[in-house]
C-alpha cells in the first residue's frame, strides 16, 4: 500500500463524504443500541454505507440474522460488477493482495480509482489501495464518533428513525433514472407492504425485489 | 456478552459473509470473464425495488396496520420531499427535506 500525497488529493472527496455519512450512521446505530466500537468494527468489515445503513434498520425491526444476510447479498451484488471491471489493473497482482483490494471498493473508491487507472500511467494497485483503505478508516472513525456523539445528545428516537427513512428515499433517488425504475421501486415498495403482512422475520424486504 | 451484543455482532457477521462473497467471487471465480446479461439487466432494477421495499412499510405501516392518519407524520413528510429529492436526486436534500417536513408535521400542524 503506497500512501502519498496524490491519494489524499484524490480521495479527499471521499473522506469528506464519509465523514458527513459516517457521522450520521453512528448516530442512528446508536438507536439499534449498537455501541461505538462495534460500529467501529462493523465498519471495518462490511465497508458498505448503504449496507449499514439497512442494517440498521433491520436491527431496529428485530429482523432475523437470515433476512439481514439476504437483504444485505442482494443490496452488494452491484459490488460484482464493480469487482469485476476493476480485475483487468490488479490481475497481476498476489491473491491476498487482489483480496484485500476487493474489500476496498466501494462505489465512491470504485469509481475514483477507475478514473485514476485509466486517465494516470503512474497510477498503481499500491496507490490504488491505499486510496480504497484510507477512506475506510475515516468513515469507521466517523461511525466511532457520531455513537459515542449520540449517546451524549440522546435524539428524540421517533425523529431519527425518519431521518433513516429520509436518508434511504436519498439513496433510493439516486437510482431512479427513468419512468421503469421508478415504477419497478415503487412495485417493490407495494409488494413489500402485501408481503410484511403475511410472512415473519421481515423477509418481505427479501422477496420484493 | 449479553444477548443484543450477540445480535448486533451476529448481524456484522452476515453483512461480512454477504458484501466479501460479493467483492471477492468475480476474482476468485469468473477471473475477468464478463458477467452474463441476465445478471446485469436484472442488477440494474435490484437497488431501486431493495429501497421501495424498504422505505414503504416504514411509512404506510403503524403496528403491522395501514396507517394514514394525520399522526402518521413520517408518510406526510415522505410525500411532501418526494417531489423535491426526485428531481434533485440528492442525499443532502433529502436528508434536510425529509427532516424538515416531518418537523412541520409533528411540531406545527
Amino acid at each position: 500500500m503506497h500512501f502519498n500525497k496524490k491519494v489524499i488529493q484524490r480521495a479527499m472527496p471521499i473522506y469528506i463524504g464519509y465523514l458527513f455519512l459516517g457521522l450520521a450512521c453512528g448516530i442512528l446505530g446508536q438507536q439499534a443500541h449498537i455501541a461505538p466500537i462495534e460500529a467501529f468494527i462493523m465498519s471495518i468489515l462490511a465497508y458498505s454505507g448503504s449496507g449499514q445503513f439497512i442494517c440498521i434498520a433491520m436491527l431496529l425491526d428485530n429482523a432475523s440474522l437470515f433476512s439481514i444476510l439476504v437483504t444485505n447479498f442482494m443490496v452488494s451484488l452491484r459490488y460484482m460488477f464493480f469487482s469485476t471491471a476493476m480485475y483487468p489493473h490488479i490481475k497481476n497482482c498476489s491473491l491476498p493482495y487482489s483480496v484485500i483490494f476487493a474489500q476496498n471498493i466501494t462505489d465512491e473508491t470504485f469509481a475514483v480509482n477507475l478514473d485514476s487507472f485509466n486517465k494516470d500511467k503512474d497510477w498503481d494497485p499500491q496507490q490504488g489501495l491505499a486510496l480504497g483503505f484510507s477512506p475506510c478508516l475515516v468513515w469507521a472513525s466517523a461511525n466511532f464518533i457520531g455513537c459515542t456523539a449520540a449517546a451524549w445528545l440522546n435524539p428524540p428516537t421517533e425523529l431519527v428513525s425518519y431521518i433513516l427513512v429520509a436518508m434511504f428515499l436519498g439513496i433510493w433517488s439516486s437510482y431512479l433514472h427513468d419512468t421503469v425504475l421508478l415504477i419497478a421501486g415503487l412495485l417493490g415498495g407495494i409488494l413489500s407492504v402485501l408481503l410484511s403482512f403475511v410472512v415473519p422475520f421481515k423477509l418481505h424486504i427479501v422477496l420484493a425485489p | 456478552m449479553d444477548n443484543e451484543s450477540l445480535y448486533i455482532y451476529g448481524a456484522t457477521l452476515m453483512m461480512v459473509i454477504g458484501t466479501f462473497s460479493c467483492r471477492e467471487l468475480p476474482l476468485l471465480l469468473l477471473r475477468g470473464r464478463k458477467l452474463p446479461d441476465w445478471f446485469n439487466i436484472w442488477l440494474k432494477y435490484i437497488p431501486t425495488a431493495i429501497f421501495g421495499a424498504l422505505i414503504f412499510p416504514d411509512i404506510f405501516l403503524k403496528d403491522n396496520a395501514l396507517n394514514f392518519s394525520l399522526q402518521n407524520y413520517g408518510l406526510w413528510a415522505t410525500i411532501c420531499a418526494f417531489p423535491i429529492v426526485y428531481k434533485t436526486q440528492s442525499l443532502p436534500v433529502a436528508l434536510v427535506a425529509g427532516t424538515v417536513f416531518f418537523c412541520i408535521f409533528k411540531y406545527v400542524i
